[in-house]
């Protein structure tokens, strides 16, 4: 039906707004080994609980979000914007 | 048949009638009737036939969860089964009529089941429909069908309009009763903004059954309106979702003989509330006793409220069961308007009884009586003679909104009752809904509630009632009543009784959850709103344990069914989707194109002229005068997105496969965008405007993915990199003009050099316009011929290309469709999504030399040169042709090598577009083959799956031709 | 070839216009005309003063997200020429045919609003925006009066917002006008 997600800049918003991307997975770099890539690429948890997520604002301000959530319980513990505490 | 409506009393309008009908029979009501109300009025007492048995039926309650009283309601396109005769209004001429019967209500076929009932015990489907195996799908299944469900479904379109809104609140009260009411008044008291909704038609809950509240509940509802609470009657709210979304369906003219089509028959409400308060009350308990389904029978609280907003007497006598005090007063109130009461019968203790009716102890061991109630056997006691039986068999709290987000209901042993917990984050329940019982107890809880699900959000309310005790209480015994092994019926509606649950109990189905789907019992409509306490009570009994043990099956959305077309909304028909229209939509209209969808975008697909008698001839036309002369084709739907930033050019170079950081300023290059797993994810060219301002263009289909791409890449891998990102798709009209008189053409209205040396292949730059504005001009080629793109701002589009086409006259300029566009490319060997189809990385294409060897990094580098993907047997483009030019190449079609078997493992790759090429006079087509670069001139044969042909066809180069771009660079 | 002006086309030229639903001024939908429509795009950390400035002229600013605003309404000055001015900090994008606004105002204004976005009108200022889906749309929502509202969208998609807010707007009766 409908759940809300806080958006930093444009505050609570509807899920229909956003678009899941899936995990938050630091990109190797470009020297890493193969097998780096494949398991960026391929391999991911499946956790019941935590875990963190790009979400796109897409229907908002267009930022890409890292959604920390429990997939359990549903329950959003925060919503950050993606290029926060990067370099 | 005599009316049962009393003289006087009621919340009735009596000054007026309302005609309606039931199984075709003309009868008449007041407005202030419910259907159920009006029925009983007018003494149709059988209102139904059960599922499985189809025994005759009556109303049980007065409220959503009535089981019994289901009936198809309207006609024509308006036709609405299983609809509650409860909860449905009163209109004038609306019909109804019963269901599950035939040939009638009163005379059905179907009763013969009742023989059957000893074969048609829990589980009777898995046991008796297992063999032999080969009859479920033709035999079983169909009759299955065929019985199942009540009322079918009309196929005409509801001619009605649906809408959904949104609202926000600080305080959502759901349910309009005493505490309800409360909890607003104290809500709205303090300033906050508050909704309320309740699923009846008018607010008041309860005490619409006590007429002598009704002089407070008017003030009640007066001060409400007077603080600007928005009063949503006629509104159930359905679910309770994640961040305190609350769903709510308004049947906002349900109740209408005629509704206005200027507004919504229903619409969905999502309620964004800061807090809410669950007022939702309590369902009064079904009695398990045998004969208890008989027409006349149902529960006191409904023989309550028929008793005082409807003024309808259930029955001539009446007789009452009950454990405490709620029979008592109900024994009282019906004496006191002349009603005979046949008998007080208590289960329990009760208070002193004073009245005529004589005051029995026991348990009811069967009701005797077939379309209508005859009598009642006490067990072991006397036969009580009666039409009517008002049961009280205690209440259960209604909380199923409070269990829709995980919190399970728990046993609570001093209310008897299962109960939610009564404080989660966002939600409280109030009154009732708690457990609490009395009308005073109820305005002093929820004013208490209210004024504490404000203190969560930081304000400051005074509760508008004081607390004040409760009723008394009873426990009334639950489960299975009496000796006798005849049918007592624990879910009405599925016709589930009590031996039923026992029988799943031995056979192992003894969990909540698992008797649900053995017995059916709580599924439906009602989803076991009266039943399923008594089931767990009789399922705990098997199991030696207790209620609490056995606990409830689990609490989901949505909490009364809710009408498709309100899920809908506006989204049907022609609104289902938005349309989106390129700029030179009008222009393409004006000169009679035919359109086609894509995605949302209206393409104009080919533009026929006088004569042209199929689309092919129009298609045919374009092509040639394109390759002759010169054409021009909106190409506006395809993304274009700006990016800017000092950083722009490496940001690209990241993005695309192939370079782009030397990219001069003034030229557009061709790129490749790979997904990161190497596979290619989108082509389109990209132009340099200036040192640190790039123009993207990308394919139609991908135009927002690629935008959420780069949007991703710039802001969550590279946020350390100038790049700012615009979506311009919308801004500029983009035509393609091509041809070899193109060139011509086009300088009558751009005002700078085009010549090839001022303009060359691949120049793209801002240039002035004749007739005063600025175009960006692109010489790039999709059809293989000398060609332009144009982008003009989207306002100027069609003023531009009727200039283009004025200008162009002399020479025989066509206007050409997104078909001809798909024959030019498909002849030149270009791609498309049909080629890049997410299974192709560069060299499958022929272009893995664009592939930068020496860019350390960019999306899909780390993974394009595993093993999987540099096979050189993989599917690669090649061109294929029919040996026969007669024989037509069908898209989808396979490749098989000559002589072999069309089997999967034969499959050589199938054929990605195909096309009529009027240029070759054959048809040709793009194929994906295995190793087919190195294959060209080998004879094949194409496989036609769906029309089983087997056609002898020659793979090729793609490039059907000009090989050697000479007309691209001419 | 051409001699005379090339003359551009509202996208909104073919709308449906006058009154439609039950009788009653709760809404009125009004085109604006398509003069000026500049997307800013700041680059990451700069300081966002001198375009709240430039903004603080004749051209309200509407913030559709971190860094980026609508520049909307009439003013003096091309795009080249603000361009010039705010470089480097500010890219500017021109959307004046790129987007299309309508205005919506009227006692019911904000009630046919909620049938498409979630956004809590209740908490939108004067001269705020938010950049939000209405219904399957994408739009910029400002509030330009109390009762008073603008919508910009995506040109393609102009004349379906356009029939979706008249279809919408016709419980409370919904006056339909060309600028």
């Amino acid at each position: 039906m409908a759940s809300l997600i806080p958006c930093p800049h444009c505050g609570p918003r509807p899920k229909e707004e956003f678009t899941v991307r899936g995990a938050v997975l630091p990109r190797p770099a470009a020297d890493a080994p193969v097998e780096e890539w494949q398991a960026h690429v391929y391999l991911r948890e499946n956790p019941r609980g935590d875990y963190a997520e790009h979400w796109h604002h897409s229907g908002g301000c267009r930022r890409w979000l890292v959604v920390k959530r429990n997939t359990a319980t549903h329950a959003v513990h925060s919503v950050t914007d993606a290029a926060e505490g990067r370099p | 048949m005599t009316s049962h409506r009393l003289p006087t009393g009621g919340r009735l309008d009596r000054s007026r009638r309302v005609e309606f009908s039931f199984d075709g029979k003309a009868l008449h009501g007041h407005p202030g009737d419910t259907l159920a109300s009006a029925l009983l009025a007018n003494g149709q007492r059988l209102m139904a036939r059960s599922f499985k048995y189809h025994r005759p039926r009556g109303v049980i309650t007065a409220g959503s969860a009535e089981p019994n009283a289901l009936m198809t309601i309207g006609r024509e396109g308006r036709t609405e089964p299983n609809t509650r005769a409860t909860m449905a209004e009163l209109y004038q001429w609306l019909e109804a009529n019963s269901q599950n019967r035939w040939p009638s209500l009163d005379q059905d076929i179907g009763a013969l089941n009742g023989l059957l009932s000893r074969f048609l015990g829990a589980g009777f489907y898995y046991k008796t429909f297992m063999w032999p195996a080969s009859f479920w799908e033709k035999v079983y299944e169909p009759i299955i069908r065929r019985a199942a469900g009540l009322g079918r479904a009309t196929t005409l379109q509801d001619p009605d309009r649906y809408e959904k809104t949104w609202a926000h609140c600080d305080l959502l009260v759901i349910g309009g009763g005493a505490a309800g009411l409360a909890a607003a008044l104290t809500a709205a008291r303090a300033g906050a903004s508050v909704v309320l909704a309740d699923e009846g038609m008018e607010l008041g809950g309860g005490m619409l059954s006590d007429p002598a509240s009704w002089p407070q509940l008017a003030e009640i509802l007066a001060e409400l309106a007077t603080l600007g609470v928005r009063l949503l009657p006629r509104t159930t709210v359905f679910g309770w979702y994640d961040g305190n979304v609350f769903g709510a369906v308004e049947r906002v003219q349900k109740h209408l003989a005629v509704p206005s089509p200027d507004a919504p028959i229903e619409r969905l409400w999502r309620i964004a509330a800061r807090q809410a308060v669950l007022a939702s009350g309590a369902e009064e308990r079904p009695m398990v006793f045998a004969g208890n389904d008989i027409p006349g029978i149902m529960t006191a609280s409904a023989t309550a409220s028929y008793l005082h907003r409807q003024a309808v007497a259930p029955g001539k006598r009446t007789a009452i069961l009950t454990q405490g005090p709620a029979g008592f007063t109900l024994a009282a109130q019906m004496e006191a308007l002349g009603l005979e009461v046949a008998a007080l019968v208590s289960l329990g203790n009760g208070p002193a009884w004073q009245g005529k009716a004589p005051l029995i102890r026991g348990i009811p061991g069967k009701a005797i009586g077939g379309k209508s109630l005859k009598s009642l056997q006490i067990e072991g006691g006397p036969r009580i003679e009666a039409d009517a039986i008002a049961m009280s068999g205690g209440f259960s709290p209604v909380i199923h909104l409070a269990c829709h987000r995980g919190a399970r209901p728990v046993w609570s042993d001093a209310r008897h009752a299962f109960l939610a917990p009564s404080e989660q984050d966002g939600l409280l329940i109030a009154g009732a809904a708690a457990g609490l019982s009395g009308h005073a107890a109820c305005l002093g809880d929820g004013a208490a509630r209210a004024a504490a699900a404000l203190a969560r959000i930081g304000l400051r309310a005074e509760p508008a009632f004081g607390p004040a005790p409760e009723d008394a209480v009873a426990q009334a015994p639950l489960g299975e009543l009496g000796k006798t092994k005849a049918k007592k019926f624990v879910d009405y509606q599925n016709d589930v009784h009590a031996k039923d649950l026992t029988l799943a109990a031995a056979e192992g189905y003894a969990d909540a959850e698992l008797a649900k789907r053995y017995t059916t019992s709580g599924m439906a409509t009602d989803q076991g709103k009266l039943g399923n306490i008594n089931a767990a009570a009789i399922l705990a009994k098997a199991r030696g344990t207790t209620i609490a043990a056995v606990g409830l099956t689990t609490f989901r959305p949505f909490y009364t069914p809710v009408s498709f077309g309100a899920l809908a909304g506006t989204s049907r028909g022609h609104d289902f989707q938005p349309t989106r229209l390129s700029p030179l939509h009008g222009w393409a209209k004006t000169l009679g194109a035919e359109f086609v969808e894509t995605g949302l975008w209206l393409r104009s697909a080919w533009f026929p002229r006088a004569g042209e008698t199929g689309w092919r001839q129009s298609v045919d036309r374009e092509v040639l005068t394109v390759r002759r002369a010169a054409g021009l084709c909106d190409v506006s739907t395809l993304g274009k997105i700006e990016i800017f930033g000092t950083d722009a050019a490496e940001f690209l170079n990241r993005i695309y496969c192939n370079g782009f950081a030397k990219l001069p300023v003034g030229r557009a290059r061709y790129g490749l965008m790979l997904r990161e797993d190497g596979f290619i994810y989108d082509d389109g060219t990209t132009s340099r405007l200036a040192t640190d301002h790039f123009y993207m263009t990308t394919t139609t289909a991908l135009a927002a993915g690629v935008m959420t791409h780069l949007e991703f890449c710039a802001q969550a891998l590279w946020p350390d990199l100038d790049v700012r990102i615009a979506s311009a798709t919308d801004q500029w009209a983009q035509m393609a003009i091509a041809g070899p008189m193109a060139r011509q053409i086009l300088q009558r209205i751009v005002e700078a050099d085009l010549s090839n040396e001022a303009f060359p292949f691949m120049a793209a730059r801002e240039v002035p316009l004749k007739g005063g504005i600025m175009g960006r001009l692109f010489r790039i080629s999709f059809s293989g011929e000398l060609a332009y793109e144009l982008a003009v701002p989207a306002g100027y589009g069609e003023a531009v290309a009727d200039a283009i086409m004025a200008a162009g006259a002399p020479e025989g300029i066509c206007a050409y469709g997104a078909e001809a566009l798909a024959v030019l490319r498909i002849e030149k060997g270009h791609v498309t999504h049909a080629e890049i189809n997410g299974t192709v990385v560069p060299a499958d294409l022929g272009m893995g030399k664009m592939v930068s060897p020496v860019k350390p990094d960019f999306i899909g580098k780390h993974l394009l040169h595993r093993e999987g993907l540099t096979d050189p047997q993989r599917p690669q483009l090649v061109g294929v042709v029919p040996l026969d030019p007669a024989t037509p190449l069908r898209t989808g079609s396979h490749v098989l090598a000559k002589g072999a078997a069309a089997t999967l493992e034969n499959d050589q790759g199938y054929l990605t577009s195909t096309a009529h090429s009027p240029h070759l006079g054959h048809s040709i087509a793009l194929a994906l083959v295995a190793g087919g670069s190195q294959r060209h001139g080998e004879e094949v044969v194409v496989w036609d799956g769906l029309n089983d042909a087997a056609i002898p066809a020659r793979l090729t180069s793609p490039v059907f031709i000009d090989p050697k771009n000479e007309k691209l660079h001419a | 070839m051409p001699d005379t002006l090339l003359t551009a086309r509202p996208a909104l030229a073919n709308a449906a216009t006058g009154h439609f639903g039950l009788p009653g001024a709760g809404v009125t939908l009004t085109a604006l005309p398509e003069d000026r429509l500049w997307q800013a795009l700041a680059r990451p950390g700069t300081d966002p003063a001198p375009l709240l400035a430039y903004g603080a002229g004749p051209c309200p600013l509407r913030s559709i997200g971190p860094g980026q605003w609508l520049i909307v309404g009439v003013g003096t000055g091309t795009l080249a020429e603000a361009q010039a001015a705010l470089a480097p900090g500010f890219a500017l994008s021109d959307q004046t045919h790129g987007r299309v606004r309508v205005s919506l105002s009227g006692p019911s204004a904000a009630d046919l609003l909620a049938k498409g976005t979630a956004v809590n009108l209740a908490l939108l200022p004067e001269g705020g925006a938010a950049q939000t889906l209405f219904g399957h749309l994408g739009i910029t929502l400002a509030r330009t009066g109390p009762e008073a509202f603008e919508l910009a969208v995506l040109r393609g998609f102009a004349l379906s917002l356009w029939d979706e807010l008249i279809l919408l707007g016709r419980e409370y009766g919904i006056g339909a006008r060309a600028a």
